[in-house]
């Protein structure tokens, strides 16, 4: 698959419009998906979506065949969400809309709906509190499945750094979905 | 004993090496706290993956292709490139004049006027699409 990308990429240096179309099929959905969890927001996610993928086809000229697409690409989607998240000062992710999102459960028993999607919704949002690095490092492993070198590569840190930030995204989670569990019932409804 | 809670991470993660996954398995055999704490750890990492992956709702590639397409446009003369067309123009039209010149240097001077008229042609967009361009400031804008 790798190898595919990158003679894909050779394809759109040459002018093959067609194969950058194939490239945009097989990763948008990836890049969308990253770029919502880093932003909480559809319209500023599809923007930045299109912004990678013109600087992906600005760039294929120059780019390596090393068959690190993946990394490279959602490195420059980390850097469009990261220069957003500057420019808005970013105190708190904003939530994405999960009745817009949370298609999955559609035909499911209605408690059991209801009661995934709070947790879901808890979970989704202590990620949504983590810091920028640590909910970026999340995202890459556990929705994305890069390995520590990859996620390293797309943070410009080292793989004992990646181990450092999701130890201590971990220990974060953990400590907030406890005290949600903690909160009384009555709390929970309103 | 030393504990292993520090290699939890890579452990759940799958990049813990070979050598140390070993020593890292025995170890949690025997401490309560560490597998414990492992278990905690896998649950929490469960609970993170079963938040469903937000869904695209429409493919970017039309916007991108829309993007692409309006930047391989030809550009909008630039103020200079303008100057030096009309100079080109203006000289071309004094020469085929040729201000009090010999049938020969009328012949030259039409051969000169006829060359910067195909040059012109040749190097610059037609004036429709150079109309089009500079009457569209809007859809320049937004890219």
């Amino acid at each position: 698959m790798c190898h595919d990308d990158d003679s894909l990429m050779q394809r759109t240096a040459a002018g093959d419009e067609r194969a950058f179309q194939q490239l945009v099929a097989r990763w948008e959905q990836p890049v969308f998906a990253f770029l919502m969890h880093m932003l909480g927001s559809v319209e500023e996610a599809e923007d930045l979506a299109q912004d990678t993928f013109v600087k992906v086809y600005d760039q294929a000229p120059r780019y390596r065949p090393e068959g690190r697409f993946r990394s490279w690409l959602l490195r420059i989607a980390g850097n469009k969400a990261r220069s957003v998240l500057r420019r808005r000062k970013i105190l708190r992710w904003v939530p994405f809309d999960l009745a817009r999102h949370d298609q999955a459960s559609s035909g499911d028993d209605p408690g059991r709906s209801l009661e995934r999607r709070q947790t879901t919704s808890q979970v989704q949002a202590a990620v949504a509190e983590l810091p920028e690095r640590q909910r970026a490092a999340v995202v890459l492993k556990r929705f994305q499945g890069l390995s520590y070198k990859e996620i390293a590569e797309v943070l410009g840190t080292t793989v004992p750094g990646v181990e450092s930030l999701l130890q201590r995204a971990a220990a974060a989670l953990r400590q907030r979905l406890q005290a949600v569990d903690s909160r009384p019932a009555r709390e929970e409804k309103s | 004993m030393k504990h292993v809670d520090h290699q939890i991470q890579a452990y759940c993660d799958d990049e813990l090496p070979e050598s140390l996954r070993r020593v890292f398995e025995d170890h949690v055999r025997q401490c309560a706290p560490c597998r414990h704490e492992l278990e905690a750890s896998r649950q929490l990492w469960q609970d993170v993956a079963a938040a469903p992956p937000p869904e695209m709702q429409r493919s970017v590639w039309p916007a991108v292709a829309r993007r692409l397409a309006r930047r391989r446009e030809p550009a909008a003369w630039t103020w200079p490139q303008r100057g030096l067309a009309a100079a080109a123009v203006v000289a071309g039209v004094l020469m085929g004049f040729g201000i009090g010149g010999s049938p020969e240097a009328v012949n030259a001077n039409e051969e000169t006027v006829t060359a910067s008229t195909d040059y012109l042609e040749q190097s610059l967009p037609s004036l429709d699409q150079l109309w089009l361009e500079l009457g569209d400031p809007d859809e320049e804008g937004e890219s």
